[in-house]
């Protein structure tokens, strides 16, 4: 085995170092070595987004990512930062519309959608869809995802009327 | 079994796991031309790695990776002597967006905001995209319409390629891909059409000469080498009956290669000549889409 690389990364606000192989991939580490199991494992080649985390807030694809390419950044996957607002309300989004039957590409979908809010907080449908568009959905034929992330920009939206 | 003796076990029929490799990650243009050098042959270069992963699951099997995201140098954008300058290091993200691009080459620009999905274009550089040399991507569309060079650097020395040589492959490994050059920029006038995609897309160049301009018309499709005409343009051209001959007469001289099993040369032909009027008109007389 070649000699492990010291990588030192920040998930969901917490700081980890590790030292991997220089083939280890972003997923594997989130996977295997820090459990984060709601990132999931599908193509395997940067196709499919359900493995889409966000790296200093930048959604890419953890399978197609070496552990090198994050050192020194921040990771953040679906099942961390309970106290993202953003997130939360993606979450509550996709709960309120359905967003989701089998749920497998979900945790990328609303990894996408936190991206995208954070950039553009009211987006029109066109804006989603293009941003939907990187992640595939075998299931839901799409429609409901993109009511999720509408009502996820008007929940945000609501729960900042009213801050001073 | 020599898959397998190196580390990369095949996990499915199309699928193989990531091989161990050396990895490097240098700094500088300078260092990372010297460690290619040193690594006698069996070495890649990983920029964004978006295409590269898929490489290694295909089963390439490179002895050792030479990580480039720390060089800044192949992410600057300059413009010295109407040529423009773009980093081959940059995602097409930053790299349409940047402001000399978008001044310069508007139509560049806004045809390179298009291309992928919007995740992939976050990671995926413009470098990595030419020489994938998959005919899906793009850029090599945009970029073979605009004449555009490719600056290599090897150790001691620097090269140019023009993109039909990089899907040649008319020379051995030529080292760093640093640069993508265009020459001209302020005669230039481009439009990149990608409506009728996956069926073909279009990216035409007007280079203008006083009365006269030079059009470069390049198509690609999913499945086949990007294909190009030229042609001339007399500014007299007799309106927009004239733009359709003109249009027609360049799309008939594309070649037989352009066809494939799911669309034939003749169809592809058609809709170039619809898509060539449309781009002629918006460059000539600045019709909207």
């Amino acid at each position: 085995m070649k000699e492990p690389n010291e990588v030192s990364l920040r998930v969901n606000g917490t700081d980890h170092h590790l030292g991997v192989p220089a083939n280890t991939l972003l997923l594997d580490v989130l996977r295997d070595r820090l459990r984060h199991r709601g990132v999931k494992a599908s193509c395997q080649r940067g196709v499919c987004g359900a493995c889409t985390v966000l790296v200093d807030g930048t959604p890419t694809a953890s399978c197609s990512t070496f552990a090198f390419q994050v050192d020194g950044r921040s990771v953040e996957c679906v099942d961390g930062a309970a106290d993202d607002p953003v997130l939360a309300a993606a979450q509550q989004g996709f709960r309120e519309c359905a967003g989701f039957q089998c749920g497998f590409c979900t945790g990328g979908m609303l990894m996408l959608t936190t991206a995208l809010l954070r950039q553009a907080p009211d987006p029109g449908r066109e804006l989603i869809a293009q941003w939907i568009s990187s992640n595939i959905c075998r299931c839901t034929g799409y429609e409901m995802i993109l009511e999720s992330v509408a009502r996820a920009a008007e929940i945000l939206r609501e729960s900042q009327v009213g801050e001073p | 079994m020599q898959l397998l003796a190196n580390g990369a076990g095949l996990v499915a029929p199309s699928q193989r796991s990531i091989p161990e490799f050396r990895l490097h990650q240098p700094t500088t243009l300078a260092e990372a031309v010297e460690i290619a050098a040193s690594e006698s042959g069996n070495a890649v270069f990983h920029a964004g790695g978006t295409d590269l992963i898929v490489q290694l699951r295909e089963g390439l099997i490179p002895d050792a990776v030479i990580a480039l995201s720390r060089i800044d140098e192949l992410r600057t954008v300059a413009r010295i002597d109407d040529v423009l300058q773009i980093g081959a290091g940059l995602t097409h993200d930053a790299g349409s967006a940047h402001p000399l691009v978008r001044r310069s080459v508007p139509g560049l620009a806004a045809g390179w905001s298009q291309i992928a999905t919007v995740r992939i274009r976050f990671t995926a550089t413009v470098g990595g995209n030419l020489l994938a040399r998959r005919a899906r991507y793009e850029m090599s569309i945009l970029l073979q319409s605009l004449d555009a060079r490719l600056r290599f650097h090897r150790q001691g020395a620097q090269s140019t390629a023009t993109v039909p040589e990089i899907w040649a492959r008319s020379e051995a490994s030529r080292g760093l891909l640093a640069a993508i050059e265009i020459p001209d920029v302020s005669a230039v006038k481009f439009d990149y059409d990608r409506s009728m995609r996956p069926v073909l897309t279009v990216a035409l160049t007007l280079r203008h000469n006083g009365r006269y301009s030079t059009g470069h018309a390049v198509i690609g499709s999913e499945y086949r080498v990007p294909q190009s005409v030229e042609f001339g343009v007399d500014h007299h051209y007799g309106g927009r009956l004239g733009l359709r001959a003109l249009a027609q007469q360049a799309a008939a001289r594309f070649p037989d290669d352009i066809g494939d099993p799911v669309t034939s040369a003749r169809y592809r032909r058609r809709v170039a000549a619809v898509l060539l009027e449309r781009q002629l008109a918006r460059l000539l007389e600045g019709k909207p889409q």
